[in-house]
């Protein structure tokens, strides 16, 4: 039999609260005192009547049935102490329905669905955490060549690629484009990034360097949309004066 | 399961949704400012080795919140226009560790073409390239990676995804 929480056990005497698990022998007076409230649920009972003496033992005092209650109610625990009424001057009363249910498989079934829940609530922090914490690592660039001008001035040209492979038309057209640099003396560039577009119709030159003391950067950007391209030619280098 | 531990489990449970709500508004919600400002040397290859294929581009990337322009301006070499593009959208992610920018380009406007012949090539391949995607997929989706940065000389080298395209840039405060 359910009450609130609990679950009385009348052959066995006993009170089990089936959320934590704790198991309560009930003495002579918790007892009785529940026994009659419960075969009068709904029912005003006096103290009298509940501490009345039965064919083994004694009647119990007025503040011995307090006690009870006060005891039967601690057990209960502060959610389900109100299914004990005090109605002043008159007694107490059970309040609420027997439910005969199937208690100890409904809690079963909650304690199972509160376990999947919070695995469930785990799961989806641990990935959000995860999702959104995560970096993407830096571009690292797809070759690095060193250059060395006549003057023993070294720069650096620095390709980058969307794919390891199948580079060759990206190392072709680096290889024309650092012949421009084969006359010159010295040059104002440091590092010079060289990027093929995904599609290869545009080839992209970076040249960054230093001037009197300033920062300078140049962006070079040939287009060409034909099968056979041809993105560097002596004319085009002479043009540009790389060098300069 | 005693109260306890019920409470206990709870409170870790919290725990993990607070910071992974946290988390989630701060890259969902991403709030950087980047300002850039690129100029580049055009040349049209097939138009050979003439003036005919040369068009300055310049190219200014505003994110401000939540909020991101880009700004495609082209010109001749007289300096006068030779068309412009200007696409609107939002920050998508801001990533510290890789310094790497996503936007969701949602809305272009294009400077109508008077003579297809003379507008850069650049500019058609940016017009179909961010057209094809805004056409078929109602967004352009593209990010910036800085490879290098000087900011006491003002200066980035920044790298286009998906186009794979390395820039250097300017930095505007």
């Amino acid at each position: 039999m359910q009450l609130g929480s609990c679950q009385f056990d009348i052959q066995r005497a006993q009170l089990t609260n089936l959320e934590n698990g704790d198991v309560w022998h009930l003495p002579r007076a918790e007892l009785q005192v529940l026994k009659l409230l419960i075969a009068n649920r709904n029912r005003i009972v006096a103290k009298q009547k509940l501490g009345a003496a039965d064919e083994e033992h004694p009647p119990l005092s007025d503040s011995s049935v307090t006690r009870a209650v006060f005891m039967l109610r601690s057990f209960l625990g502060p959610e389900h102490e109100q299914l004990i009424e005090t109605v002043k001057s008159k007694g107490y009363r059970l309040r609420g329905e027997a439910k005969h249910t199937q208690w100890a498989q409904m809690v079963k079934l909650k304690r199972g669905l509160i376990l999947g829940l919070m695995i469930v609530a785990i799961v989806i922090a641990i990935a959000l955490v995860s999702q959104f914490s995560k970096s993407g690592s830096t571009t690292e660039p797809y070759n690095v060549t060193p250059l060395t001008l006549l003057s023993g001035q070294q720069i650096k040209l620095i390709s980058y690629s969307k794919s390891k492979t199948n580079n060759e038309s990206l190392m072709s057209v680096i290889t024309q484009f650092s012949a421009g640099f084969k006359g010159c003396y010295s040059a104002p560039w440091q590092d010079i990034y060289l990027s093929l577009s995904h599609d290869e119709q545009v080839f992209n030159i970076t040249m960054r360097g230093e001037k009197l003391g300033q920062s300078v950067v140049r962006n070079l950007k040939l287009s060409d949309f034909r099968q056979q391209k041809q993105f560097i030619s002596e004319a085009w280098l002479d043009e540009v004066a790389l060098c300069e | 399961m005693n109260r306890k531990l019920l409470w206990g489990v709870n409170s870790i449970i919290l725990v993990l949704l607070v910071i992974s709500i946290s988390i989630s508004y701060r890259y969902l919600n991403p709030s950087e400012t980047l300002m850039l400002n690129c100029s580049s040397e055009l040349f049209d290859r097939h138009k050979g080795d003439s003036d005919k294929g040369r068009h300055y581009l310049l190219v200014d990337v505003i994110a401000k919140g939540k909020q991101a322009q880009f700004n495609y301006r082209y010109f001749n070499l007289d300096g006068s226009s030779a068309g412009n593009i200007r696409m609107k959208g939002s920050l998508l992610n801001y990533d510290s560790d890789a310094n790497k920018y996503s936007f969701s380009v949602k809305t272009k406007e294009e400077s109508e073409v008077e003579d297809e012949q003379r507008q850069p090539e650049h500019m058609q391949y940016l017009s179909y390239v961010s057209s094809f995607n805004l056409d078929n997929k109602g967004m352009h989706n593209l990010s910036i990676e800085t490879l290098d940065l000087d900011e006491q000389k003002d200066y980035a080298i920044v790298l286009f995804q998906p186009s794979n395209t390395v820039c250097g840039c300017r930095l505007v405060h």
